[in-house]
């Protein structure tokens, strides 16, 4: 119940997502710009800043696009209107994006001096040239489809995101335009014979420096690059722009179905194309962007994973055993010990890659269900499954294939589980499945006993290495009812949601964030105040922000760890004075969801999959779990404050949504996640020290 | 059978039990620990209209039968998952009332393979209770004085009344909240109409319980089911027995003036609630309030527990070779009060009662007959004289004829039928082809018939004048002899009708002489 005396559905309290989203690509650039890492570190984060803005041109901008073409006027929670969203979307994104191409072209210098050099076409030697004509000749033309667009009525559909090269012509009357797209099928930057160090060729460059050949006959009065980002498939627009789809009708929906909503084009490319760009795709100023570099930063990806040049990178940190694994032979007995905890990737997802294997061979496992949200196509997971199901288990599998982009890949291997005896569904209607959960139904010694494993992140071992995530591994009866139930609850085996301790999203996820919240502002007082700490990816869900609100104004201290976008005003005098929001950005993407609650000195702490945003509470199966083991609270506990002390990798939340730079400030630079990793090193280490001893093996008799 | 004394720990026992209700098909599994606990492993449940078609039409459609079934073929997947062995699949009131019910339980068995138990609303009772004194473990809040249990469920509400933990009466209210809905035709109303409705019917009904149970005595108002726990949820404090909460009586009534003037889509919004779940919510949440203003009661307690936590308590002491120690003194104290309606001479049916238990113990390994039989012999005992309220001339078919007809709580139809025929043949003819009431038992029924029947005559013989002595009557058991030592058997009259006793039943049935010599 919100307070009477204060209005907390005031517009100056909230920030606007899509600005808030775009300031934390701008910390993902400066990523890219921090002199402090190496320079192919820099290039990846060039990369992801160039990817992502892709994708929220995609879904983010092409749902407001979407409202603004619907005549819709209402305005966001901070008072802007689509309209007004959408122009200081463009004012940020023009901003940000020249000072991307800025740091790329630097930083493309810089890996000159390294011996990695992508050639610009003037640099060409002759024995290039050739060999890259032969190419041309071989491999390039038989598939080009060079094409007289202004001819063609209607205009040929040029695919999204790719590259297309623009030949403008000179003619009798006006300029012609001949545009060839660049075949995906060709990697974007492709090296050359060289003999030393590695050259790089764009793949666009070769069709350029061969354009002549494709116009015989034509004076070609420029030869230009530009790339379209087109409206996402409905799918996933139904996920992550469903909020702002909502109040568009469908109709306009459809006219505007992969309508293209920004097109990017190089610096000093001819009139002709921009014009026919603008006429063609009905574009404003503000959609177009120039680019002063290279286009699609993305495939800069390609470089910054090259293998070699490891002293251009970080040194590699190789995910440790799991500390509550020590000592335990058997994965089985380890978790019906005790809860175990995996703190990825500081500790190895290899543990739940090898008790999925074991399930699958092991004859007293008699059922395994999981659900499948994003994991990788050749995935030692999707091995275990298939081989347990062929082994007689009852196996049961929750496949979310409305996995952004991965749907192609994702049904193949969905096929697979299926041949092999899986009972797979494919999502529940309506909603997308992003909780990420495991039961395996196992007899031991005539008792039936379940396994579960609730997680902050998908099963997905390569991401497992990339992304901070924690599991936990736990035997505890009543979780697994609960997890049994969801199950159920997913493949319609039951309509039954009663569950004791796991909180299910859409059902009473958010009612429950709200009332721990509210039970902290009730048990908190002048003498020991309350103190919420809570570690999330985004918070964006107006209900929630007002419920922290509410707390900060009832003494609670709010610590809020948010990576990306944050709706919340800290520091509003009398709203959110107690309220402090710090983002991490470091080498490993932070993933991990984790809530603290002190509740008046018997501290709780909680899990999830879900990030705090109203459309993934309303709309997407998550789960929260609460994690009772007190040497695993405090544990949590410890690393959430470990966060707070990060003084190079964080950034803190100011009152007007800009972010600020942690200062190191006389302390000793010190950076969370390489804690963290230390940490798992150091318990590793004591470890193999105490197992210089010898167990004895004793009689089972007590 | 009584337990074996061994030193191993017993099994872990996996148990399934399946309700199959008026508006869904509920799914327990469990497995029951050496310590006696029951860990739940599976919980399901599935909509299934049965009680919509069995209370307006009387009878299920094909369609909810079909239903009905692929729901119990999915739910007997996963039992055989589990390997259970022992499974109970009961079905109440919507079951009960459908004239193809036999058509419907048929089908069950040839697509499932499991038997449908249809139970009548006493027994539905008494699985609640024992789930409720299982869940209290003899922690507060106790079943004291004057408490009732009470059940809305979709059909009737199942009252039990219970005094000092044990049950002493027990009324199946024909108040169920799709039954009232139907009845009255409250889907077509609005909100507030449709419960004023209702609230009139439950008015109108609450007369009945007249004479039967007490409610203005009750001090303790237990209540279960989902439209329980729901008010435990919204308005409930919970008590330090975790599965337990309490609502005042102005919480309660707090609760239902807001639902009151709801319609059901109202509610389920309102309370974020399902279809099925706000269907019953009002009428059964009436039907609550109604009862508890009737008591003395000044809050209810709502129990998480349901019958099907009771089932799963029955298959473990099926399992387990246990005995429900309340069962004996329930089924008992129900004899006792129809002995007493009936005016039956009691002290002497206490005499022979206590005499033919003493029997039945003494010859346990020649019947082998488990505890719950040595029950049914008490109350056959007890009854076997209510026929001479009719008239003394062939007292023993009357008794026949009023104990079949009673209801005697703790005992299913068929237990009842074979206490009416033991106390028939505690006298004169023994059991012929020709007796109907006899020959329509199963055979194992038949059997039991013989060997109860057979003690109960030898009870009735030794007719000790004082019960003091049937605990000094000893016993010589051989092989092929059973020698009585009888105190005062000097009686000539007494020496007389024992010896009339020897070629009676009991040598035919046991195979074995009969002797008696005195103390």
């Amino acid at each position: 119940m919100s307070q009477p005396t204060d209005n907390l559905d005031r517009t100056e309290l909230f920030i606007n997502r899509e600005l808030s989203w775009l300031a934390f690509n701008r910390r993902v650039l400066e990523q890219g710009l921090r002199a402090s890492l190496p320079p192919l570190e820099r290039l990846k984060f060039l990369a992801i800043f160039s990817s992502n803005l892709d994708e929220f041109f995609m879904i983010r901008v092409a749902g407001l696009m979407q409202q603004a073409a619907a005549g819709v006027t209402s305005k966001d929670p901070s008072g802007l209107s689509p309209k007004e969203q959408l122009d200081a979307v463009a004012a940020a994104a023009h901003e940000l994006v020249r000072q991307h191409t800025q740091a790329v072209n630097a930083l493309l210098e810089e890996l000159r001096t390294h011996g990695l050099t992508v050639l610009k076409r003037s640099e060409w030697k002759l024995e290039q040239r050739e060999f890259l004509r032969d190419f041309f000749d071989h491999e390039m033309l038989p598939i080009l489809t060079p094409m007289a667009v202004q001819e063609l009525q209607p205009c040929p559909l040029l695919p999204g995101l790719q590259l297309h090269v623009a030949i403008t012509l000179d003619g009798q009357e006006a300029k012609r335009l001949l545009v060839i797209p660049v075949p995906p099928v060709f990697i974007r930057y492709m090296t050359v014979p060289s003999r030393e160090g590695t050259l790089l060729v764009a793949v666009e460059d070769i069709i350029a420096d061969n354009a002549a050949r494709l116009c015989p006959n034509s004076i070609i009065s420029s030869i230009d690059v530009f790339r379209l980002t087109r409206d996402a498939d409905v799918s996933v627009q139904e996920d992550e722009a469903g909020d702002l789809l909502e109040s568009v009708e469908q109709a306009v929906q459809d006219r505007r179905r992969r309508a293209v909503v920004r097109a990017e084009v190089n610096a000093g490319a001819s009139e002709t194309l921009t014009r026919w760009l603008t006429a063609t795709y009905a574009l404003a100023e503000q959609d177009i962007y120039t680019i002063d570099g290279r286009l699609n930063g993305g495939s800069l990806w390609e470089i910054a994973g090259r293998s070699g040049y490891d002293a251009l990178r970080l040194p590699d940190w190789p995910p440790q055993p799991p500390r509550d694994l020590a000592g335990y032979d058997s994965l089985w007995e380890a978790i019906a010990d005790h809860d175990v905890l995996l703190c990825h990737p500081y500790e190895s997802f290899e543990p739940v890659v090898r008790l999925l294997q074991q399930a699958a061979q092991d004859p007293c496992v008699l059922a395994v269900k999981q659900t499948l949200y994003r994991t990788s196509g050749d995935s030692p997971i999707i091995d275990a499954l298939e081989k347990a199901a062929e082994n007689g288990k009852e196996v049961t599998v929750l496949v979310e294939l409305k996995a952004r982009f991965d749907e192609a890949r994702n049904v193949t291997w969905a096929r697979r589980l299926e041949d092999a005896g899986c009972h797979v569904i494919y999502g529940v209607v309506g909603l997308k499945t992003h909780a990420k959960a495991l039961l395996i139904v196992r007899r031991e010694s005539g008792r039936i006993r379940r396994y579960v494993h609730l997680a902050t992140g998908n099963y997905n071992d390569k991401t497992a290495r990339l992304y901070s995530d924690i599991g936990l591994f736990t035997c505890d009866s009543q979780l697994a009812q609960d997890v049994a139930t969801f199950f159920n609850l997913l493949t319609g085996f039951s309509e039954g949601t009663a569950m004791e301790k796991l909180t299910i999203a859409p059902i009473s996820l958010r009612r429950k964030v709200i009332d721990l919240i509210d039970r902290e502002i009730a048990a908190s007082s002048p003498d020991r105040p309350g103190l919420i700490i809570a570690k999330t990816n985004a918070l964006e869900d107006k209900k929630i922000c007002q419920a922290f609100y509410r707390a900060s104004q009832a003494g609670v201290r709010v610590r809020l760890n948010v990576r990306g976008v944050c709706c919340l005003r800290p520091g509003v005098k009398g709203v959110s004075d107690r309220i402090e929001v710090v983002s991490i950005l470091d080498r490993f993407l932070e993933h991990a969801r984790i809530y603290y609650f002190s509740n008046g000195g018997h501290p709780e702490v909680y899990l999830s999959s879900a990030d705090l945003m109203g459309r993934n509470l309303d709309k997407r199966f998550e789960t929260l779990f609460p994690i009772h083991d007190a040497r695993l609270k405090k544990r949590l506990a410890d690393m959430l404050d470990t966060y707070f002390q990060d003084t190079v990798q964080s950034w803190r939340l100011r009152a007007d949504g800009t972010y600020e730079p942690a200062k190191p400030a006389g302390k000793k630079a010190v950076s969370a996640q390489t804690m963290l990793y230390e940490q798992a090193v150091a318990a590793q280490r004591k470890t193999r020290m105490n197992s210089a001893r010898f167990k004895p093996i004793k009689s089972q008799k007590s | 059978m009584t337990q074996t004394e061994t030193q191993e720990t017993p099994p872990v026992e996996p148990l399934a039990a399946i309700d199959i209700g008026t508006n869904s098909i509920r799914l327990l599994i469990g497995q029951l620990m050496p310590d006696g606990g029951i860990e739940i492993l599976e919980k399901a449940h599935r909509t299934v209209r049965l009680g919509q078609d069995s209370f307006r039409r009387g009878r299920l459609e094909p369609e909810t039968m079909q239903a009905a079934v692929s729901i119990l073929r999915e739910f007997k997947r996963t039992i055989d998952l589990y390997k259970v062995n022992h499974v109970w699949t009961v079905a109440t009131s919507a079951l009960r009332e459908a004239r193809n019910a036999d058509v419907f339980c048929d089908r069950v068995l040839s697509a499932t393979g499991l038997g449908v138990d249809i139970i009548d609303a006493p027994q539905e009772g008494r699985l609640a209770v024992m789930a409720v004194r299982a869940a209290l473990n003899d922690k507060p809040p106790s079943l004291g004085t004057h408490t009732l249990i009470c059940e809305v469920g979709g059909g009737g509400t199942m009252l039990t009344a219970l005094d000092h933990g044990q049950i002493e009466a027990a009324h199946n209210l024909g108040l169920g909240s799709i039954r009232l809905r139907e009845a009255l035709g409250a889907g077509e109303l609005s909100g507030e109409s449709a419960n004023e409705l209702i609230q009139n019917e439950i008015n109108a009904t609450m007369a009945s319980l007249e004479g039967l149970i007490s409610l203005k005595s009750i001090r303790t108002f237990f209540i279960i089911g989902s439209d329980a726990r729901f008010a435990a949820a919204r308005a409930g404090k919970k008590l330090p027995n975790p599965k337990f909460s309490t609502l005042s009586r102005k919480a309660f009534d707090k609760l239902v003036d807001a639902i009151r003037p709801l319609s059901l889509e109202q509610v389920m919004a309102k309370y974020g609630v399902s279809y099925n779940d706000a269907e019953t919510l009002s009428a059964a949440l009436m039907i609550y309030q109604t009862l508890l203003h009737e008591t003395s009661a000044a809050n209810v307690i709502v129990a998480s527990v349901t019958m099907r936590d009771g089932l799963l308590l029955e298959l473990a002491r099926r399992c387990r070779h246990q005995d429900d120690p309340w069962f004996g003194r329930e089924v008992i104290q129900s004899a006792t009060a129809i002995a007493e309606k009936y005016k039956v001479n009691l002290p002497h049916a206490r005499r022979v009662a206590a005499c033919a238990v003493r029997l039945f113990d003494e010859l346990a390994k020649e019947h082998r007959l488990g505890q719950r039989y040595r029950t049914l012999l008490e109350a056959a005992a007890l009854l076997h004289e209510v026929g001479t309220f009719v008239a003394s001339r062939a007292y023993h078919k009357h008794s026949y004829y009023l104990i079949a007809n009673s209801e005697i709580y703790g005992l299913n139809h068929h237990e009842v039928q074979i206490v009416a025929a033991v106390a028939r043949y505690h006298r004169h003819s023994a059991p012929k082809p020709t007796h109907l009431e006899y020959i329509s038992l199963p055979q194992e029924s038949r059997v039991i018939v013989n060997k109860l029947a057979s003690i109960l005559r030898l009870a009735k013989a030794l007719d000790i004048s004082d019960v003091r002595k049937a605990e000094q009557l000893t016993f010589k058991l051989t092989q092929d002899k059973l020698t009585v030592f009888v105190p005062g058997l000097a009686d000539i009259s007494l020496r007389k009708r024992l010896l009339e006793s020897r070629n009676d039943m009991f040598e035919h049935v046991f195979g074995m002489e009969l002797d008696f010599e005195g103390i």
